[in-house]
């Protein structure tokens, strides 16, 4: 019986761990770190199951147990801001050639959202990257509706500011 | 005080299709500089979409699924959950029958690409035998379209029979055994519309 539970819940991991590890690495931005929260995510999950109440999608709560222990991973460490942004700026010779306009921009846009507060990352990443509802974004971050639509909105906002000004002022 | 602060707050989250605001949608109609705010958040959600993080391909989750696999067994030879184990199970197949309904909703989103509902299919499948909700529920909730790529699939799989190399794309396929294709090929000419129009 448990065999069957195991088996079944290892069914689930490879459903979700592409998810949760984007979701990890968007908002923790390296890779090993990233490994190391998806791996935690789903023992966790699997020790906590029996506790899922089922008032979310497993998917939401999985975000959420992902995004506590992103929170905990921030917390340890500071962590590398430019890194991503390098790789792009960085990245393949030949795309650079072809779309080097493209790739600063998106370079900036990168750059512009690891400005973000830490509370608004995490709604836009649920938002953009894992399209939650802002429902279930708020039940993933014990929040409210209202609250996390005024977080996102925020984000928006600056992220939009931030990226005009860019265009047409600084340089990065 | 310009009517439009009423709604400038709201204009990023706003959603045309799914999540209501009534009031919002009569407003974006009648307001041109509302639109073009809105629109500017919405080429921006398009831009942050398009910010890729590297992929580390198959392999790597194929061996980050067994990390896990083995931590779980550890778990469990641990003895930590043996006094409840009936908990985690009963809740792992209420997580089943979510997917279930989780999966025709997810469906609808353009962007779904093709492995991820064929993931979900072969999850359907699989747990097809064991817990069936409501017979039916995910394949009925398919195109025709996606429907007939999936039995093109499954026959070449069979066709290839078990130990044969599967073309690359189907993959996912690869831990169904030979019966199990064969039912869930039955199921699809049972809810194909064109196959059951040629047969
Ligand atoms: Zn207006």
């Amino acid at each position: 019986m448990l065999a069957g539970s195991t088996e079944a819940f290892n069914r689930l991991v490879k459903r979700y761990q592409r998810p949760v590890y984007y979701l990890a690495l968007r908002m923790l931005r390296v890779p090993e770190d990233a490994d190391d929260v998806t791996q935690k995510t789903f023992v966790k999950a699997y020790r906590a199951l029996a506790g899922f109440r089922f008032e979310s999608s497993f998917k939401t709560w999985l975000c959420a147990i992902a995004i506590n222990l992103c929170r905990t991973e921030l917390m340890k460490t500071k962590r590398p801001t430019e890194e991503l942004s390098d790789r792009i700026s960085d990245g393949g010779f030949e795309e650079r050639q072809a779309a080097e306009e493209r790739a600063y921009q998106k370079a900036h846009l990168e750059a512009a959202l690891e400005r973000l507060p830490p509370r608004q990352k995490e709604v836009v990443a649920l938002r953009i990257y894992q399209e939650m509802p802002f429902k279930d974004i708020a039940k993933a971050l014990k929040s409210t509706e209202t609250a996390v639509k005024v977080n996102f909105h925020h984000a928006m906002k600056s992220l939009r500011d931030w990226i005009q000004k860019k265009v047409h002022h600084e340089p990065l | 005080m310009n009517p439009c602060d009423l709604y400038h707050d709201r204009l990023a989250a706003f959603a045309p299709e799914g999540e209501e605001d009534r009031d919002l949608a009569r407003h974006l109609e009648a307001c041109r500089a509302c639109r073009a705010e809105f629109q500017s958040y919405l080429a921006l959600t398009e831009e942050l979409q398009e910010l890729s993080l590297p992929d580390p391909g198959d392999l790597y989750f194929q061996i980050q699924a067994k990390a896990i696999a083995r931590q779980i067994a550890e778990e469990d030879r641990a003895g930590r959950s043996q006094r409840r184990w009936w908990a985690p199970s009963l809740a792992l197949a209420a997580a089943v029958v979510l997917l279930f309904i989780g999966f025709s909703r997810f469906r609808e989103t353009p962007r779904i690409s093709e492995p991820e509902w064929r993931e979900a299919l072969q999850f359907l499948s699989e747990e097809e035998g064991v817990l069936d909700p409501e017979p039916g529920l995910g394949l009925e909730d398919l195109s025709p379209e996606q429907l007939e790529r999936l039995a093109t699939n499954i026959e070449q799989r069979l066709q290839q029979g078990d130990e044969g190399d599967l073309p690359e794309e189907s993959g996912d396929w690869d831990e169904l055994s030979g019966p199990e294709l064969e039912r869930l090929l039955q199921r699809l000419n049972e809810t194909s519309p064109r196959r059951q129009h040629e047969a």
